[in-house]
């Protein structure tokens, strides 16, 4: 009950009352996430840091903490960066980056020799060339998504403003997901774009929601926007559940990526959606009445 | 409460789910025998099929029983020997999950067991098993020029074939186009090191024979190479190495070629007792013009017509002599690939690694499953409610796998990341449609059929969307992220068609009173 009251306060407050103003939050929380892109692009040319999958080089993955950091540190003096695998707050193994191909098996004789077990080394050597062919390829595929994306709200809702901007605040979604993943030092792979093309999925969801109780429901419009945060809150919280489990357990690379990716959006996803497209689709409304 | 549960069953869209979760579960297919499973028989015993279960070997002065791995299956043909009679005890599965033990005595004359029968560890599930599961090496491969479209498909035949023949089953070539229309092949092997792989399909495969200068026969005279049979195919030990063996056959023009090539050549007799006497030239065995292999022509030979050579080489290690040999018998046997093929990407995963990565997918996804509900527990306080929820989401994930079984989809982990993601989708359509039934209270049957009815509305705009977004990943030429676009459309379907309706009927059945 208590719970109940105190988050029908906050909504009031912050979606009923002062809905116009809170379209500031998004914006200021979207300038923030650019600046670490403009700064690195600034920096190295790049808005943000890209994979080893995608700039090539080599990956020595070591499923063991069977080896003294000093032995690693001198396989990997120059151009080399080690990585230690956490897994549910325990250490579980290290990943060594090389940006240029070097010999693959003197490396792994000597970890051998340095009592590293054969089974626990995993060796991916990657080409720059075909991982940003890759990169630019799912890159349009995400694009293409976009567009058919914005066709399908439109042809659902007949109606060209919940279809921008569904499709905006999916956008932004993705901005600030790339501009905290910049900020984190963490860089994008190909996994982090396919993470984004599920995002549009995700996304869009509450975007839909939200129109829906928007343009389809009847009732009045404060307890239908309630309702819908309502509904969004308890699909957020259950989804959060999932990937935060997925990035404290999971011992793959690629699923942390992929579950850190989608945590983000789902939290960028309720700000945007309920501090600027929700309260930008209210003000046309009531312009047009 | 009697004419309730009947309702229930007897709704279309819940008999639909049961069914189909039914038959899922015979697709997956989960194993829990012990023994090794036959993969190869020899033609000459009708009676035994590849997929019995090998569960005894009785030999006459050897048994072995707890048969577990491949090593334990050879280490039981050795000891059985030759020229003797075995009984096999085997399993075979009549019907889903019911077996009749039989057995079988099989004589071996000249051979081993392991020459007759091959076995593989018992797969645990129908479901394919991607490399990060189940440990293998994956790399992509450049061709140094732009291909036609022949040229691609003969690449792709030639790899398959050079990786079966090595010995390498589910083996998955395929192409990656990218965005200027360039192609990159992409290679998916279960077992293998990257230096293995590395030998077997950098090679483009071009065999010339040369006596002095002369070319004999070329790659393309090659009408056969004998793989598996004992009678060219050997791997002796000569007291110092272990030497193989494999004999060739060559087209009528090249045995023309090396009679005329052999001709004119002096014959030598190196030992003393002139036992043995040779020509004075070799057979020197070149691939992509790099020696493997010097034969000495035996002196009967000279001028004649011959229609086979015999390969030798050799190696301390007996399982490196026999590897050497699978990999020259699998570069000869396919045709030479029209370029060559560099590779730009390798990665390499043990078994052990990817036991290890089930393992904790397994737990992950568990104690996933048990949080999430915990948490709509707390939510919504109806036992009803999660019951249905729960039945509901285990169908989905059940029937998704169940369909993956069935099309022989790899279960990688994109394709593991999709269902997941597809699972979280469904778990917020079940909290919409939930959502509008406890709206307004809504208590009878009808009333929460309409209330249903309003959140399908969202239910199927989410699909829409959800399928927009995946159709260019699923259409699109990179293969190693289709399984992502592929299991989360199988599960977006099956959810839609199938358990979102059955979830809205169990609600009305459940929650409404008239």
């Amino acid at each position: 009950m208590k719970i109940s009251s105190k988050f029908s306060k906050i909504f009031e407050f912050l979606f009923i009352k002062h809905y116009k103003k809170i379209i500031v939050i998004p914006i200021l929380i979207l300038l923030f996430n650019t600046f670490p892109m403009v700064y690195n692009f600034y920096h190295t040319g790049k808005p943000f840091d890209l994979g080893i999958d995608i700039t090539g080089g080599l990956k020595i993955t070591i499923k063991s903490t069977n080896i003294d950091e000093n032995v690693l540190r001198d396989i990997c003096k120059v151009n080399c960066e080690i990585k230690k695998i956490v897994s549910l707050g325990k250490l579980s193994g290290y990943e060594l980056y090389y940006p240029e191909n070097i010999n693959i098996d003197e490396i792994k004789n000597y970890l051998i020799q340095k009592g590293v077990k054969e089974e626990s080394i995993i060796i991916g050597k990657f080409s720059g060339k075909v991982g940003m062919s890759l990169f630019k390829t799912l890159v349009i595929i995400l694009i293409i998504g976009f567009i058919l994306v914005t066709v399908v709200v439109y042809y659902y809702f007949r109606s060209i403003l919940p279809a921008i901007s569904i499709t905006f605040s999916t956008f932004m979604d993705m901005v600030n997901i790339l501009g905290t993943l910049t900020l984190l030092n963490i860089p994008i792979s190909l996994i982090t774009v396919t993470a984004l093309l599920m995002l549009i999925g995700y996304s869009e969801d509450s975007d839909t929601l939200l129109a829906t109780y928007l343009y389809k429901r009847q009732g009045r419009l404060n307890e239908r926007l309630k309702k819908a945060f309502q509904i969004e809150i308890k699909e957020d919280i259950a989804a959060a559940i999932v990937f935060t489990l997925m990035i404290i357990i999971s011992k793959i690379d690629l699923i942390r990526t992929l579950a850190l990716t989608l945590l983000l959006g789902i939290i960028y996803d309720v700000i945007d959606t309920w501090m600027f497209t929700g309260p930008i689709q209210r003000i046309i409304m009531e312009k047009r009445k | 409460m009697k004419e309730r549960i009947k309702k229930i069953f007897l709704d279309p869209y819940v008999f639909l789910t049961l069914i189909l979760l039914i038959l899922s579960l015979l697709w997956i297919h989960p194993n829990f025998k012990k023994g090794l499973v036959i993969t190869y028989v020899l033609e000459d015993i009708p009676n035994l099929k590849p997929g019995y279960i090998l569960k005894k070997i009785e030999g006459v002065n050897y048994t072995c029983t707890n048969l577990t791995n491949k090593k334990d299956f050879l280490f039981c043909s050795d000891k059985v020997g030759l020229n003797t009679t075995v009984i096999i005890y085997y399993e075979k599965e009549i019907l889903p999950y019911l077996y009749k033990t039989e057995s079988l005595p099989i004589s071996l004359e000249n051979k081993k067991l392991s020459d007759i029968i091959d076995v593989d560890e018992i797969k645990q599930t129908n479901l394919k098993y991607g490399i990060e599961l189940g440990g293998g090496v994956r790399a992509i491969l450049k061709p140094e020029r732009n291909l036609n479209n022949k040229e691609i498909n003969n690449i792709k035949e030639s790899l398959e074939l050079r990786l079966n023949v090595y010995g390498v089953k589910q083996v998955d070539v395929s192409y990656i186009i990218d965005y200027k229309g360039r192609i990159n092949f992409f290679v998916e092997i279960p077992r293998g090191s990257i230096k293995e792989i590395e030998d077997l399909i950098k090679k483009e495969g071009k065999l010339t024979a040369r006596i002095g200068n002369k070319t004999v026969f070329t790659y393309e005279d090659i009408v056969g190479v004998c793989i598996g049979n004992p009678e060219c195919q050997k791997v002796v030990f000569d007291g110092r190495i272990w030497r193989f063996m494999f004999s060739i056959y060559i087209s009528k023009k090249g045995a023309e070629r090396f009679a005329e090539a052999t001709k004119d050549l002096e014959i030598v007799c190196p030992y003393t007792y002139k036992t043995r006497c040779y020509l004075n030239e070799t057979l020197d065995l070149y691939i992509d013009e790099e020696l493997v292999d010097s034969l000495r022509i035996s002196a009967d030979l000279k001028g004649k017509e011959v229609d086979s050579a015999t390969i030798e080489g050799g190696h301390p290690n007996k399982e490196v002599a026999i590897n050497n040999m699978k990999k020259l018998q699998a570069i000869l046997s396919s045709k030479p690939l029209p370029v060559k093929l560099e590779i730009t990407s390798i990665q390499e995963i043990s078994p052990e690694y990817g036991k290890e990565v089930s393992n904790n997918l397994i737990l992950l996804f568990l104690l996933a499953v048990v949080a999430v509900y915990i948490y709509l527990a707390f939510v919504y306080r109806n036992p009803l409610i999660l019951a249905a929820l729960l039945f509901v989401c285990f169908s989905e994930i059940i029937i998704t796998l169940g369909l993956a079984s069935l099309i022989q989809w790899t279960m990688d982990i994109a394709s593991l990341a999709g269902i997941i993601a597809a699972v979280g989708t469904g778990v917020n359509d079940q909290i919409i449609i939930t959502e509008e039934v406890l709206r307004g209270k809504k208590e009878t049957t009808s009333e929460i059929k309409e209330m249903v009815k309003k959140a399908y509305f969202i239910v199927i705009v989410g699909f829409a969307i959800s399928i927009a977004a995946l159709l260019p990943l699923i259409f699109s030429p990179l293969v190693f992220l289709r399984g992502f676009g592929v299991t989360t459309l199988l599960d977006l379907l099956v959810g839609v068609l199938i358990t979102r309706p059955a979830y809205g009927r169990l609600l009305e059945k459940l929650l409404g009173k008239k």
